[in-house]
């Protein structure tokens, strides 16, 4: 199996996005682009890697992704609580640091 | 002249008329389209490849880019038990080649069929046909070899022994346009495959890393633009908008002009072929194949041009 790169890819254009958007502070732009820079790193390393079937590390994963990104969508709850958001995809970069160890091959 | 001499001279005439008659509709049903679907296979075939031969580069090119608007990054071989893209390539150089061979080797199937298609000398063939087979072997090896380490690999290795196999068999035994009639239905399912796994490699793996890529490169060179643009000359100010824009170019022509929808028109383009070669020359799966041809030739142009 294979981690959702395409709902991730979407997670760090959101995060790129937000690091160009003035409704954010300098803070928190900085902050947008330092993690999708990071999730980006992890994208490289995870795009071309096979998971065996039905890794629970894998599926969980796929899940904050699609979490985070229904976040991203709703950008009124990100702009009333950046922190909260801004640590949960870091959490994700976490997260995807260690599936890196359990990938069974790549491409 | 005699009588006799006379209807000696008119036969030997009327014979050469029906010969010449005869081999001008032996290639007339194949010729054209099979040689421009041939000039646009090769031509596509380039254009996407390429993509795959530049996967390292633009990796390498966008990690210095961080370092450069980054003054606190080191250039790195190895981050903290990561290896970074500065010397270590994130995609296999065999596992790219082997994609850039599976292409070429569709381009050399089209050439086989173009060389079928209008070729004169049965013989000529049949001597290129071995000499190709020799090096087709190779190629045949290369997937059974990457297989361990490439996962995906072992989806491009059945078809591309099914295509070097069609291309063994391509041999002027039957007659010219049963040869090709055959070579082109037995090869489709191989060439739809192969073109399948290379549009899902491209989608999945190659235009995800250059839409994310040029998008941090753009973000990035806008960031340092907005911190330090205070403090810039308008000379310095115009040079460095000047070079955002030509990311965002590139960036934009990504979008427009993605590489799978290039695939698509080929596979497309191939299975109008496979059903005009099966309907022995229907003049509607004629028009349908010229169409879908067309279709490829323009999008084949398009793209070298938006790349260039």
């Amino acid at each position: 199996m294979k981690l959702e790169c395409g709902e991730l890819t979407k997670t760090i254009m959101d995060c790129f996005d937000n690091s160009l958007d003035n409704r954010f502070t300098s803070e928190e732009r900085k902050e947008f682009l330092i993690q999708g820079k990071k999730l980006r790193g992890s994208l490289v390393n995870l795009l071309s890697a096979d998971f065996y079937e039905d890794t629970v590390e894998v599926v969980e994963a796929n899940k904050s992704i699609k979490e985070i990104n229904r976040m991203l969508n709703e950008t009124d709850r990100i702009l009333n609580n950046v922190a909260a958001v801004t640590g949960d995809i870091a959490k994700l970069v976490s997260i995807l640091d260690d599936l890196l160890k359990l990938a069974a091959g790549y491409v | 002249m005699n009588k006799k001499k006379k209807n000696s001279v008119a036969l030997i005439v009327l014979m050469g008329l029906i010969v010449l008659n005869i081999s001008g509709c032996f290639t007339s049903k194949y010729t054209e389209p099979v040689i421009s679907f041939q000039q646009s296979i090769n031509k596509s075939s380039f254009i996407i490849a390429d993509y795959f031969e530049r996967a390292n580069n633009f990796e390498r090119e966008i990690y210095l880019n961080d370092c450069l608007f980054n003054s606190e990054k080191e250039l790195l071989i190895n981050d903290n038990g990561k290896t970074t893209p500065l010397l270590n390539a994130v995609l296999s150089p065999e596992s790219i080649k082997a994609r850039a061979d599976a292409l070429i080797l569709i381009g050399i199937y089209a050439n086989r069929l173009g060389e079928l298609a209008g070729n004169d000398s049965p013989a000529v063939f049949r001597q290129n046909s071995i000499e190709l087979g020799k090096n087709l072997e190779d190629l045949g090896k290369t997937f059974a070899e990457l297989s361990g380490s490439d996962t995906d690999a072992m989806q491009y290795s059945g078809p591309v022994s099914k295509i070097i196999g069609v291309l063994g068999e391509m041999y002027l035994e039957k007659s010219r346009d049963d040869a090709i009639g055959n070579a082109i239905r037995i090869g489709r399912p191989a060439v739809n495959k192969i073109l399948d796994q290379i549009q899902n490699d491209l989608n999945n793996v190659i235009i995800p890393l250059q839409k994310t890529g040029l998008k941090q490169k753009i973000t990035e060179m806008s960031a340092h633009y907005n911190e330090n643009r205070k403090k810039l000359s308008l000379t310095r100010r115009r040079t460095e908008l000047s070079r955002i824009n030509k990311v965002i170019i590139e960036y934009n022509t990504l979008l427009n002009s993605n590489p799978a929808n290039l695939i698509q028109d080929m596979k497309q383009t191939n299975n109008a072929l496979v059903k005009y070669s099966e309907s022995f020359g229907r003049p509607k799966d004629f028009a349908e194949f010229v169409s879908a041809l067309d279709r490829f030739n323009r999008s084949v142009q398009l793209f070298a041009e938006a790349i260039k």
